[in-house]
């Protein structure tokens, strides 16, 4: 009985919003096909992953894999450094593109918010490749920044060779290329908010700054703990390409993350299984963390992912 | 429902007829009758410029008549070759014959191809080889490389005959130390031919110039790095072989006096500061700019190409290649990791799934015979040479008109296989050939193959399938402990009386069991 009334609300449902329904049938196809179809895969972490005898065919190797990677001497090491890297980035790198959308959003004279939007969202578009080979500009011994410290009698160096300089660097310069790109998000919720509230606050006689503080950010909050949300999924995935790009052994110690040093395993011997190990490892972590967070901030406040 | 029913009806019977097409595809590819054989081979890409597929070229053609066998080559487009690869071994449904490097690029190696079931084992059907099986008579070094520790011969070898013997060798190297030989003659030095010469050459550019006396591209930056160095000590910074056995550059005490005596020339500023830091385009700069004295490189891409800039960018400069320095000990090695290797590891082999193994045998083995190394090397008689009235073999006008024109391997790639990649033998007659027609033009066996030894440099041995991860573990721990620890201590981060103790580290990390399995696998490899 039950199940007919279901079954029948779903037909109703299906009439109704048919035309929705068919327009979602190519993303849920694309989801299907190219992110829960793969996943299967992810069984190799467990096998002795051979080509030839494919994915279901290859042998068990049980937990090997992962004591590999647990018991490496380095493992304390690259955790720490993944960890750190991404903390870093979360304190300074998440806040930035929302300073910069509220002091954007502050700026009266159009053309001057045109021009600094277009000017942030450059570094987005070039290419990591570039964009490396930028950072190793400015840091080397006659780049920019140490003709600018020159001035002050600082002494010339190589700043990617000073172990203690590398997660400065790799910050600030995260920074530089996503702040343009991450305040578009900030922008678009600002439009959402009721402009009303600032007339009130007005006349309530409330400073600029006093509205920043009691209007626009309440009114952006939803979305900022949403990509907070979001952002803490991807706490272990530092990416290889701009730490490959710009490390080197002598600054190993403050740069190597889990994956670099998993693809400098992978690239040796051709491991899947073992880079897919440490894969399956890094997205359990950022899955629970995901579900705490979105559990913490269910019980503190009312946004929440699901 | 009635609504949508003609026009849902209509996609249905196009995806039927998709579905219909792509399934008349492949059962198309799958029929293969008679001598009619697929080829899966990588392109060159010189070839590529000119040609849509092997079967354009000339001596290919040559050769599908003269054995009555018809090849459908199958070429991944070019970049896309590793995961084409991967996507026929996961298909398992392989084509008859398979050119790739089953030693470096396949992953677990040769062994792990044929446990895959992806290639034969050719042993039985060697009474069809008969020009190769030659060749393994003659040259036991060729069989070994081509065969797997437990006796399998899996492949049709990608091989030099100048590797072949000792004499030639020199004519295969291909890297070596490079100097700024104006700067070393308006100092009134002659070319450094020990380790403490090219000291004193490097305080001299120091002294006199504004330059980095040496510089390198890290401790093993492509064939730039600092590790070269310690070939003058004879030993490597990892393992190499030393007498009948293998040992590991840590292990050894001259690798100690080798980081002793870098950490010296780096406390005297002899060697660039940033050298941790060094791209490959950042020594390219340093190089044309006239700032560096000295480097390791390659002699096409970092001598010839860098001297043709710095004709422009400093017109008065001299870019030369000198002999490798001898130690201590008073001999040279190099450390090519490839200057002995007779074949590197790329090859042809035969599917599980060919359908005429005999015919593919026949195909392959022409490559082995006298008559196929000079149709699949050098050309076509009246076409790309004649023979002269000395019995001599020469390029016939029309070609060398074409060399003058472009240069000797572009016109090579418009008529036959090419060397590097394609399973044959490069005959010495070639090299004859060239020698004779281009006289100085190998500069490189002159000077860096001159009294070099190649002794230091190891065969291609294999672990075993369960060794190899434990290899692998191991050795990634120790190299990235040894070049973060090297490093510091040449460059004075670290005191140099640290270095027992990193040893002492590596050997915890599991270095001496490395070390056994290497040795292990060597002894294997001799015994096959």
């Amino acid at each position: 009985m039950k199940t007919l009334k279901l079954l029948e609300g779903w037909k109703k449902d299906l009439s109704k919003y048919k035309y929705l329904y068919i327009m979602a049938i190519p993303m849920v196809v694309y989801y299907i096909l190219f992110n829960y179809m793969p996943m299967y895969g992810a069984v190799i972490a467990f096998k002795d992953f051979s080509a030839g005898l494919g994915t279901w065919g290859s042998r068990y190797a049980g937990l090997k894999y992962f004591s590999l990677f647990f018991n490496d001497v380095y493992f304390g090491r690259i955790l720490r450094n993944t960890i750190e890297i991404s903390l870093l980035d979360l304190a300074f790198g998440f806040p930035a593109p929302i300073i910069l959308a509220l002091l954007i959003n502050e700026v009266r004279q159009n053309w001057f918010k045109k021009l600094v939007q277009t000017v942030s969202y450059v570094p987005h578009f070039i290419s990591m490749m570039v964009i490396a080979g930028l950072i190793i500009d400015f840091t080397s011994r006659d780049g920019a920044i140490n003709d600018l410290l020159a001035l002050f009698g600082v002494e010339r160096k190589t700043m990617l060779l000073v172990p203690g300089l590398f997660k400065p660097i790799y910050i600030i310069s995260d920074i530089w290329q996503k702040i343009g790109w991450g305040s578009i998000v900030y922008l678009g919720a600002l439009t959402g908010v009721d402009p009303e509230l600032y007339e009130a606050a007005s006349i309530d006689g409330t400073g600029r700054f006093g509205k920043i503080i009691h209007v626009t950010i309440p009114g952006i909050l939803p979305t900022i703990i949403i990509m907070l949300i979001l952002r803490l999924g991807s706490i272990m995935n530092v990416g290889y390409e701009k730490i490959i790009l710009l490390y080197n052994p002598t600054i190993y110690e403050t740069s190597d993350v889990i994956s670099s040093y998993s693809y400098r395993m992978g690239l040796q011997n051709m491991n899947y299984s073992y880079s897919t190990a440490v894969g399956l490892f890094n997205s359990v972590i950022n899955f629970l963390l995901v579900i705490g967070a979105n559990t913490i901030s269910r019980k503190v406040g009312e946004t929440s992912l699901w | 429902m009635k609504v949508y029913s003609r026009k849902s009806m209509l996609c249905l019977i196009l995806a039927l007829a998709l579905l219909a097409g792509m399934g008349a595809m492949s059962a198309n590819a799958e029929e293969a009758p008679g001598t009619k054989l697929t080829f899966w081979c990588a392109m060159d890409s010189k070839i590529a410029n000119n040609y849509a597929s092997y079967e354009d070229l000339a001596c290919m053609k040559a050769l599908e008549e003269i054995l009555n066998i018809d090849i459908e080559w199958q070429h991944p487009p070019v970049g896309e070759e590793a995961s084409q690869f991967n996507l026929i071994v996961a298909s398992q449904k392989y084509p008859d014959m398979i050119f790739y490097d089953w030693v470096n690029a396949y992953p677990g190696g040769p062994e792990k191809a044929l446990a895959d079931g992806v290639i034969q084992p050719l042993n039985d059907y060697m009474e069809y080889a008969p020009n190769l099986q030659r060749w393994f008579d003659e040259i036991p070094e060729l069989k070994k490389q081509c065969t797997t520790d437990a006796g399998t011969i899996y492949m049709f070898p990608t091989a030099k005959e100048i590797c072949m013997y000792e004499e030639t060798l020199r004519k295969n190297i291909w890297m070596g130390p490079i100097y700024r030989a104006d700067w070393a003659e308006a100092l009134g030095i002659e070319e450094p031919r020990t380790l403490d010469e090219v000291h004193d050459m490097l305080a001299a550019f120091k002294e006199e110039y504004d330059c980095i006396p040496f510089t390198s591209r890290g401790l093993s930056g492509g064939s730039s790095g600092l590790f070269y160095i310690a070939s003058s000590y004879g030993v490597l910074a990892d393992f190499f072989v030393d007498g009948d056995q293998i040992n590991h550059g840590l292990l050894t005490p001259e690798f100690k006096d080798y980081v002793e005596t870098m950490a010296e020339w780096y406390a005297e500023g002899l060697i660039d500061p940033d050298f941790m830091a060094v791209s490959k385009d950042g020594l390219k700069a340093k190089v044309t700019n006239g700032e560096a004295g000295m480097f390791y490189g390659t002699g096409s891409g970092n001598w010839q190409s860098f001297a043709s800039i710095m004709a422009t960018t400093v017109p008065e400069a001299d870019l030369e290649i000198m002999h490798f320095p001898t130690g201590p000990e008073g001999k040279a090695y190099t450390a090519q990791w490839d200057i002995n290797l007779i074949a590197p590891g790329a090859g042809s082999a035969i599917s599980t799934t060919c359908t005429d193994i005999e015919a593919a045998m026949r195909f392959l083995d022409y490559g082995y015979s006298p008559e196929g190394m000079i149709l699949e090397n050098i050309g076509i008689e009246g076409v790309n040479y004649y023979i002269d009235e000395n019995g001599d073999m020469q390029y016939t006008e029309e070609f060398l008109a074409q060399v003058a024109e472009k240069d000797l391997s572009t016109v090579n790639a418009m008529y036959v296989m090419p060397g590097s990649s394609w399973s044959t033998i490069e005959p010495l007659i070639k090299n004859e050939l060239n020698d004779r027609t281009f006289p100085n033009k190998d500069p490189l066996a002159d000077i860096w193959g001159d009294g070099v030894s190649a002794a230091l440099i190891l065969p291609p041995i294999t672990a075993t399938a369960e060794e190899a991860d434990e290899l692998a573990s191991i050795m990634n721990q120790v190299k990235t402990y040894r070049d973060e620890m090297i490093s510091k201590i040449i460059m004075g981060q670290v005191p140099f009386e640290e270095y027992d103790t990193v040893v002492e580290q590596c050997k915890a990390m599991g270095l001496e069991r490395a070390l056994e399995i290497e040795n292990a696998a060597y002894e294997r490899y001799q015994s096959r």
